[in-house]
């Protein structure tokens, strides 16, 4: 198997894109040591890029860095603004690998809350249809803390989904989903790429580079480098 | 049994430590107390007495309510109670009596430090020299033991002995004021009667050993006494920093709010979209305070009635109202509605602070008002509405503080770290106001401060 070879990722003309998202020299440090070093990447819009390497490698903690949820160095916009400000915030949504739901509201009421707290009421709606498409329509009215981990997981991509945010930040999503959310969510992925937003997961499943029609980009002892697409 | 398990203690004592070292210790630490009681000085302006059986009858109430909490059995067992319970020819009752004695013994030196304690810092505080307590405390913690064993069994008797109790605290509250000014006879009377009962309600749970044998707790009793060794193995693990306590901590928290039965059926229609993220963030913390365990609701209303009648009987100024403030710390915690935190949401601050503030302190002002409102009625003094207001003044700043602090240390507002720099926010802010003014300056003072930086601080 022949190597691929990296490609630069930097914006060539050295402006911020405004329809993307974009990193410069982003590193990350935990306790002196370099988990992600001068990472630089650019994601325009309509793409799907699969994050993928070993295990510690730094995908996660590219995907937090991402989400404002780590401190880093350098520079991360997403279109045209930065993670922590409120028009960052409201442009992604984050989905962990062991996924945050709020404890004391039902899974209906998460899709209430989270409606008015992104100031799109029209997603309660389409997380309901969500939640009906990832076969949680009858268990909507109980405590997320009373469903399996795949269930929770599902919780949160329906919620993720339904805000219909530019950027989705998705740590390892297909690991704790059964052969039919599987499809589902591949499919919902590829229709957002269409539609011209971006999806940045993290996976070591090999074949979703083909379903997902997504561009590989590897991470590798604190380094990023894209490799086909 | 019981004289050889009490002769075998005696000599271990006696080998280990030595009775005389014992008694030597023991005399010397009575004095001291006794000492330490003794020349206490009390406060320059001391509080009104009126509301020291308020104060105590409060305490005692929120003891045995507390009760009810409990999801543990209240006495655990060994190895070796199964092997005796289910192996030798004796009774249930004989052979955890030497257990029962030990634990009620232990509940009634509990009972007595919390009384000295009580009886020290009443003579510092209100300026009355009340040595009952001491007695009242014993009694009470006896009663409370004996109780918290019948309601575990689900016993019928524990509900009688739990009005009693709250009968007499009532009394307590009703008459407490005259028998403290005439010579100390309430009190006395009190602590005579807790001890009663808590003799009886002992002698009933021991009793009940043999009748319902075998009483559910023996099992759940072995079964913490083991999981209590894993505790403590997984106590030293977390300190070696093998294991992570917050993960633990989180898990056990989701089950407990899914198993709660019911919770999800109490319901609150979502806010119109108009109303933003502020709607959003307020309707969550609203949600939670209605879904908050039913105990804790009467326990914050009890808290609020506290502050308002220590407030009503007249406690403005100077290091009791600091003290006040802090108080109102715990209340501002239940008051305080969830943290929206680790989560990236695209919340203002002010959409955040005030949407977490604005339920708990609009039920604070309802029930404020319905304290003063009452005391009015039943023809209290003219400045009844006064205290509510300040009162309220006290929370709300208590309150915003502790968001303030939470969000500021990213960490849960039921964590001593956000309570700790919240109540030294409060505190400080309410000594600096009480030097510049009496009680209409500390609640315009408060309230501007609790209100402004609601809209400005981050």
């Amino acid at each position: 198997m022949s190597q691929p070879t990296p490609r630069t990722t930097k914006a060539t003309d050295g402006s911020a894109p405004q329809e993307g998202v974009e990193l410069q020299d982003v590193s990350v440090v935990f306790g002196g040591e370099a988990v992600l070093a001068d990472v630089d990447l650019l994601l325009p819009a309509g793409r799907t890029a699969l994050l993928r390497g070993p295990n510690g490698a730094g995908k996660s903690t590219l995907l937090r860095a991402i989400a404002g949820l780590l401190p880093f160095k350098g520079e991360i916009l997403l279109f045209g603004a930065r993670p922590r400000t409120l028009e960052g915030r409201a442009a992604f949504a984050f989905v962990a690998d062991v996924p945050t739901l709020f404890e004391d509201l039902t899974v209906r009421e998460h899709a209430a809350f989270l409606s008015r707290a992104y100031a799109r009421p029209e997603s309660e709606e389409r997380t309901l249809a969500w939640y009906e498409r990832f076969e949680l329509a009858e268990r909507v009215d109980e405590f997320p803390g009373t469903h399996s981990r795949g269930m929770r997981h599902k919780a949160a991509l329906a919620l993720a989904l339904g805000l219909e945010p530019d950027l989705l930040l998705l740590d390892e999503p297909f690991n704790t989903l059964d052969a039919d959310a599987r499809v589902t969510l591949g499919e919902a992925l590829r229709q957002r790429a269409q539609d011209g937003r971006i999806n940045l997961l993290s996976a070591h499943d090999q074949s979703l580079e083909r379903d997902l029609e997504a561009e590989v980009v590897e991470v590798r002892g604190g380094h990023v480098s894209r490799l086909r697409g | 049994m019981l004289r050889r398990r009490v002769g075998r203690g005696y000599h271990w004592v006696g080998r280990t430590f030595g009775w005389s070292t014992i008694i030597y210790l023991v005399f010397w630490i009575a004095l001291f107390v006794v000492g330490g009681v003794q020349s206490a000085a009390p406060i320059e302006h001391p509080l009104p007495v009126a509301a020291l059986p308020i104060a105590l009858d409060a305490l005692a109430l929120l003891a045995l309510v507390s009760v009810s909490l409990q999801r543990s059995p209240p006495v655990v067992l060994g190895r070796s109670h199964a092997m005796l319970l289910g192996l030798s020819p004796w009774p249930a009752q004989r052979v955890l009596r030497p257990r029962l004695l030990g634990f009620f013994a232990s509940r009634v030196v509990v009972g007595a430090v919390v009384g000295t304690a009580a009886w020290l810092l009443v003579t510092i505080l209100f300026a009355v020299s009340v040595p009952a307590l001491v007695a009242l405390g014993a009694g009470l913690w006896l009663l409370r033991a004996a109780l918290a064993m019948l309601v575990y069994e689900r016993r019928r008797v524990a509900l009688p002995l739990a009005l009693l109790a709250s009968a007499l605290a009532a009394l307590g509250a009703a008459s407490g004021a005259l028998g403290f000014e005439q010579g100390a006879a309430a009190p006395v009377l009190a602590a005579v009667a807790a001890s009663a009962l808590g003799l009886l309600a002992a002698v009933a749970a021991y009793a009940y050993q043999g009748a319902g044998y075998p009483a559910g707790y023996l099992f759940d009793a072995m079964v913490v006494a083991e999981f209590r060794a894993s505790v403590l193995m997984a106590v030293m693990t977390q300190s070696a920093g093998a294991l992570r306590r917050r993960g633990t901590t989180t898990r056990t928290r989701r089950r407990a709010k899914g198993r709660r039965s019911g919770s999800a059926r109490l319901r609150l229609p979502a806010p119109s979209a108009e109303y933003g993220a502020l709607g959003a963030v307020a309707w969550r913390s609203a949600l939670s305070l209605l879904r908050a365990p039913l105990l804790m609701k009467v326990a914050l209303l009890a808290a609020l009635g506290y502050v308002y009648a220590m407030l009503s009987a007249g406690v403005v100024g100077g290091l009791p109202l600091a003290v006040l403030g802090l108080a109102a710390g715990f209340l501002a915690s239940w008051l305080l509605g969830p943290s929206v935190e680790p989560a990236p949401l695209p919340l203002d601050p002010f959409a955040r602070g005030g949407g977490r503030v604005l339920p708990g302190l609009f039920a604070a002002a309802v029930l404020f008002a319905v304290f003063a409102t009452v005391r009015s009625a039943t023809g209290g003094p003219a400045g009844s509405g006064e205290a509510g207001l300040l009162g309220f003044a006290l929370v709300a700043l208590a309150t915003v503080t502790l968001e303030k602090a939470s969000s500021w240390l990213h960490v849960s507002h039921r964590e001593w770290t956000a309570w700790g720099l919240s109540g030294l926010l409060s505190g400080t802010l309410l000594w600096v106001l009480s030097a510049l003014g009496g009680p209409g300056v500390i609640t315009l003072g408060a309230l501007g401060l609790a209100f402004g930086s609601l809209l400005v601080l981050p």
